[in-house]
């Protein structure tokens, strides 16, 4: 009864036709943002974010995650048009659903992409109303050394699964932790990194920060390449799929969706790592393992049922522990705090409504992308055609308003331009831009409780170990960072003692 | 024998002269004896330099043990000059956002922005269209951000 209550808690927001119409809105803005190659869910929402500064915290919640969803699923479209994948997490989609393009199958492999990416999504966000309440009651238990641990798991794992090395990955969380001690010590008030420049006082704002990042990194990424690739777009034909063979791929689909959700949940994987491993295990395990690759609809179904799915689940940790589960939900992270609202178990007691219009919310993002896919699939992929001289000039506009909008102060562009710089030159050096917002988003959460923890315990270090929960959490994330170097030395050492 | 490689070094001097900076920058703080261990505002961030500088280090000793097989490079030479031109025009654009207004800088941002992306031979042809797609999107951005949203646009809209 009371996991009702807080389902339908929010349902009273959706009688305003402002709110209903800002998720379609958010709905299509997201797949515009995901069928253009080159730009990202995460860019999208990090753009699009200021705008929601005027908007109540309900309707801005529900115009990113609107965005948020319509993204994963239309990142397919250029992927399977034109093997450009849209967003990373649409990398796998094109394996399959490229190879249906060329056999002249185009619209099959996107109407198969639709549907499943709405299955899988509903999947997810099941998983998320029966998951997240739990995790935020378990959190109550939580004190600050617990936390501690929570955080750092958050780094370990963005770093271990770092596209590129891990110790890259920790460099750029570690930078990303850097980044937000500028500013007033939170506990002493002594200012830390400021230079005599009164702006820093205060600290980094997040949003610019996350839109340098994310968008002009992104921009100035994209201006290095010599040529904007001509695409030719196929004919778009027969979208419905056959309900007999989606009802055929109902198990599949499932074990997917249950990967994606799972894989989604874990601090940084996101919907890349989501949709890779849905498809490698179904590959690894179909009766038709060999003729993944060669153009079959399993494997479109594979990647998308998990991608969408990893929506829902990367929404666990954000809204139960106030961890991000990828750089999208960091983004919601910035979203609630500019509301005054913290993510975590309190915010399941104090605003009720809000986690329920999120869950809602997220269920009416997936109809919309549904029905728009079925139905529009062939005018969004004229979007693949936009060319890249108006693309990215405007993208740096929209990320230069955003971050004047916050605080009406230029100082925050300065700080925009030289984060995405500094993005830029990073890297060039292979450390990416996820982690060390990561970091800076986790930074004030390890730093507060860490030395609290320490404040508490009269600056025992033991204080992290003598607690069973933080000792466990501890251990995790060291089996996370030492795990495969041990293993790669025990294997070699049972080698020579075998041989 | 396994060499480092050129990216593996610049990884590392970042890596020890961030933390260095970090850490000097740190040792002038006040020394606290509120906090049971007395460490103050400096402790954290001295502690990340620290962890910072050995990450470095880590980078150049992970080549030796384990040959890295360089980065991969694009076969076409990517255009630094105009990832440069346009930071600078990004940077004029800021400053000019004061005087001229948000509309006249930013549409001249955008109409020297587009002009730089295109392609050397292409640059000349299809200026009106370039200019009609550069008003264009000031135009949508004044009407999303101030009208729409009600959001300020910085540097005052027309000037002033």
């Amino acid at each position: 009864m009371e996991l009702f209550s807080l389902v339908t808690a929010g349902l009273p927001s959706f009688g305003n036709p402002y709110t209903v119409f800002l998720v379609i809105a958010g709905s299509v803005l997201g797949i515009i943002f995901g069928a253009i190659p080159g730009l990202t869910a995460t860019m999208g929402m990090a753009i699009f974010l200021p705008m929601t500064f005027t908007m109540s915290d309900v309707n801005g919640m529900l115009f990113l995650i609107g965005i948020y969803v319509g993204a994963c699923y239309s990142g397919s479209l250029s992927s399977i048009l034109v093997n450009i994948p849209g967003t990373p997490s649409s990398i796998a989609t094109g394996f399959d659903g490229y190879a249906m393009t060329r056999k002249g199958e185009a619209g099959r492999a996107i109407g198969y992409s639709t549907v499943s990416s709405a299955l899988g999504g509903l999947f997810g966000v099941c998983i998320l109303i029966f998951a997240a309440p739990v995790l935020a009651g378990l959190a109550l238990e939580f004190g600050a050394q617990e936390y501690t641990g929570i955080a750092l798991l958050g780094i370990s794992i963005v770093s271990y699964i770092s596209f590129g090395s891990t110790v890259k990955g920790l460099i750029g969380a570690v930078i990303g932790l850097l980044l937000a001690t500028i500013g007033q010590d939170v506990i002493t008030a002594y200012p830390r990194f400021v230079f005599n420049v009164r702006d820093l006082q205060a600290g980094l704002e997040m949003i610019p920060v996350m839109v340098g990042f994310f968008g002009v990194t992104e921009v100035l990424v994209k201006l290095e390449q010599t040529r904007q690739l001509k695409t030719v777009l196929p004919k778009i034909r027969n979208v419905l799929p056959s309900v007999r063979r989606l009802t055929r791929m109902a198990p599949m689909m499932s074990v997917s969706s249950t990967i994606g959700t799972f894989v989604g949940a874990v601090p940084a994987a996101g919907g890349a790592i989501a949709s890779m491993a849905a498809y490698g295990i179904q590959k690894r395990f179909s009766k038709r393992s060999k003729e993944y690759g060669t153009g079959i609809a399993e494997g479109v179904v594979a990647a998308e049922a998990s991608n969408n799915a990893a929506v829902g689940g990367a929404l666990v940790p954000m809204l139960s522990l106030g961890i991000p589960g990828d750089p999208q939900t960091a983004i919601l992270i910035g979203a609630l705090m500019i509301n005054g609202l913290a993510p975590g178990p309190m915010l399941f007691i104090s605003r009720p409504d809000l986690i329920s219009t999120i869950y809602i919310g997220s269920v009416l993002s997936v109809f919309v992308f549904a029905l728009v896919g079925l139905l529009g699939a062939r005018y969004f992929a004229l979007l693949i055609r936009v060319p890249r001289r108006y693309l990215l000039p405007g993208i740096m506009m929209f990320c230069i308003v955003g971050s004047f909008a916050i605080r009406n102060s230029v100082f925050d562009i300065w700080v925009l331009l030289a984060c995405g710089v500094l993005g830029y030159l990073l890297q060039k050096i292979d450390i990416l831009p996820a982690p060390i917002i990561l970091g800076f988003v986790l930074g004030p959460i390890l730093e507060d409780n860490f030395r609290r923890s320490l404040i508490m315990s009269d600056g025992n270090w033991t204080t992290f170990f003598t607690r069973p929960l933080s000792a466990a959490i501890l251990f995790i994330n060291l089996f996370i960072l030492t795990g495969p170097f041990v293993f790669r030395l025990a294997k070699r050492f049972a080698g020579k003692v075998f041989k | 024998m396994a060499a480092v490689t050129r990216e593996s070094w610049i990884s590392f001097a970042v890596c020890v002269f961030t933390g260095g900076i970090v850490f000097f920058d740190t040792l002038r703080y006040p020394k606290l004896n509120t906090q049971g261990f007395g460490q103050g505002p400096g402790f954290y961030p001295q502690l990340l330099a620290g962890v910072l500088i050995c990450l470095g280090v880590l980078i150049p000793l992970n080549d030796l043990r384990t040959p890295s097989p360089g980065m991969d490079r694009d076969s076409d030479r990517p255009r630094y000059g105009v990832v440069v031109s346009f930071t600078g025009l990004s940077l004029a654009l800021v400053l000019l956002m004061q005087y001229l207004g948000f509309m006249a800088s930013g549409f001249l941002f955008m109409l020297l922005s587009v002009f730089l992306v295109k392609p050397g031979r292409d640059r000349w042809n299809g200026i009106l269209p370039d200019l009609g797609v550069s008003l264009g999107i000031m135009v949508l951005i004044y009407l999303l951000f101030e009208c729409l949203v009600g959001i300020e646009l910085p540097g005052a809209v027309f000037g002033g």
